[in-house]
C-alpha cells in the first residue's frame, strides 16, 4: 500500500513539472516540448534540494519501462504512409546507414576530445 | 438503441484487450531478451513491435484503433521524460567533469546526424520533401514533430523515421561503438542520446544508470539545440542554394 502511495506521489510531482514545462513552452518562442522543459525545471530544482526516496523510486520505475512506452509509436514503422513506401530505399539508407555513420562519427569525435580525461 | 448498448461494452472490452496485448507482448519480449542474454536483435522494443504488428495484420485491426486503446503509454512518455532529471542530477558531477568535450561533440553531432542521413538519401535519389523530412531524425519525437511543422516537412514520415532511427541506434549503437574502440559507457551513453534520442536512452539505461544519465543529457540538449538551429539553418541554406 505504501508503495502504491509512493508511486502516486512520485507521478504527481513528475506530472506537475510536466505541466509547468507545458506552461513555459507556451511562453517561449521556440518549439521545445513541455516534458523536456519539465525535465530541465526539475533538474534545477534538484540542484537546490535532494529528491525524496519516493520520487527516486518512481523515476527509476518509469525509466525502466521507457521501452514499453515507445511500443505504440514504434509500431508506426509497420504502418507507413503511402508517400514513404515509394521512397523506401532512400529512407532505409538514411535510417540505417545514416544513423550508423553518425554514431561512429560522433563516438569517435567524443573519444578524441576526451582523451586523457576518461582514463581514470 | 440495443445495438449501442451492446456495442459500447464490447468496444471497451476490445480496448482493454489491445492494451493487454501491448503489456503481454512487452513482458514476453523482455523475458525472451533476458533468456537470450541480452542478444541485441531481440531488443524488447523490436520483438514486441514485430509480434503486435503481426497480430494486428492477421486479425485486420486498424493501427489507429490500436493507438487509441494504448494512448496511456503516449501519456506516460511525458512524466518519464521529466523523470530523466533524477539520474541527470545524480551523475551531474561526472557530467560536469566532461562538460567541454560533451558540448563540442553535441554541436558536431547535431550537424553530423542530419547531414549523414540527407547525404545518403540523396545518393539513393530521394525527393526534396523526403530529404527535408529526414533532417530532424535524431531528435526526440515531440521535438521532431514540432520542427517538421516549422520547416514544412511531412510529419508522418518524420515520425516513422525518428522511431526507426532510435531502434537502429539502440540495436547496433553499443556494439558499433565498442567495435571502433569507444568503450567508455559515459561516451557510449552520450553518443546514443545524440543519435538515437529516447529509444537509445532506454537502451543506455540497460547498460548502466551512468550510461543512461549521459544519454538523457544528450537527448535533451540535442533536442533543444536542433529546435533552435535547424529551421534557421535550412532557411539560410535554401537562400544560398
Amino acid at each position: 500500500m505504501s508503495t502504491a502511495l509512493d508511486y502516486l506521489k512520485g507521478l504527481s510531482v513528475l506530472v506537475l513539472f510536466q505541466l509547468l514545462g507545458e506552461g513555459l513552452a507556451q511562453v517561449l518562442p521556440i518549439a521545445v516540448p513541455g516534458p523536456v522543459l519539465g525535465m530541465i525545471l526539475l533538474f534545477f530544482t534538484l540542484r537546490q534540494l535532494d529528491p525524496p526516496g519516493w520520487l527516486v523510486k518512481t523515476a527509476g520505475r518509469l525509466i525502466g519501462l521507457l521501452s514499453l512506452f515507445f511500443i505504440p509509436a514504434g509500431l508506426g514503422i509497420f504502418f507507413l504512409p503511402e508517400a514513404m513506401q515509394q521512397q523506401w530505399p532512400a529512407i532505409l539508407a538514411a535510417i540505417v546507414g545514416g544513423t550508423l555513420l553518425s554514431i561512429a562519427l560522433t563516438g569517435l569525435t567524443l573519444k578524441a576530445l576526451t582523451r586523457g580525461i576518461t582514463e581514470q | 438503441m440495443t445495438e449501442v448498448l451492446h456495442r459500447e461494452p464490447m468496444d471497451l472490452l476490445f480496448s482493454v484487450g489491445l492494451l493487454a496485448l501491448t503489456l503481454c507482448a512487452y513482458f514476453a519480449a523482455l523475458r525472451a531478451f533476458q533468456k537470450a542474454r541480452h542478444f541485441s536483435l531481440l531488443h524488447p522494443l523490436v520483438s514486441s513491435c514485430l509480434l503486435i504488428a503481426a497480430l494486428l495484420y492477421s486479425f485486420d485491426i486498424d493501427y489507429a484503433r490500436y493507438q487509441r486503446a494504448n494512448s496511456i503509454f503516449y501519456w506516460l512518455l511525458g512524466p518519464a521524460t521529466v523523470a530523466l532529471a533524477i539520474p541527470l542530477d545524480r551523475e551531474f558531477a561526472r557530467i560536469r567533469a566532461l562538460a567541454q568535450p560533451l558540448l563540442l561533440t553535441l554541436l558536431f553531432g547535431a550537424i553530423a546526424a542530419p547531414l549523414s542521413a540527407v547525404t545518403l538519401a540523396a545518393l539513393f535519389g530521394a525527393d526534396p520533401l523526403t530529404l527535408l523530412s529526414l533532417t530532424p531524425k535524431s531528435v526526440t519525437t515531440p521535438i521532431a514533430l514540432g520542427i517538421a511543422k516549422e520547416i514544412g516537412a511531412l510529419a508522418e514520415l518524420t515520425a516513422g523515421v525518428v522511431i526507426f532511427t532510435g531502434v537502429v541506434g539502440a540495436i547496433a549503437g553499443p556494439r558499433l561503438l565498442s567495435l571502433i574502440g569507444v568503450d567508455d559507457e559515459r561516451l557510449q551513453g552520450f553518443t546514443l542520446g545524440i543519435n538515437a534520442h529516447g529509444v537509445g536512452t532506454a537502451r543506455a539505461f540497460d547498460i548502466s544508470p551512468l550510461c543512461g544519465a549521459f544519454s538523457s543529457l544528450a537527448l535533451g540538449l540535442t533536442g533543444v539545440l536542433t529546435a533552435l538551429t535547424l529551421p534557421t539553418l535550412l532557411l539560410w541554406l535554401a537562400k544560398i542554394l
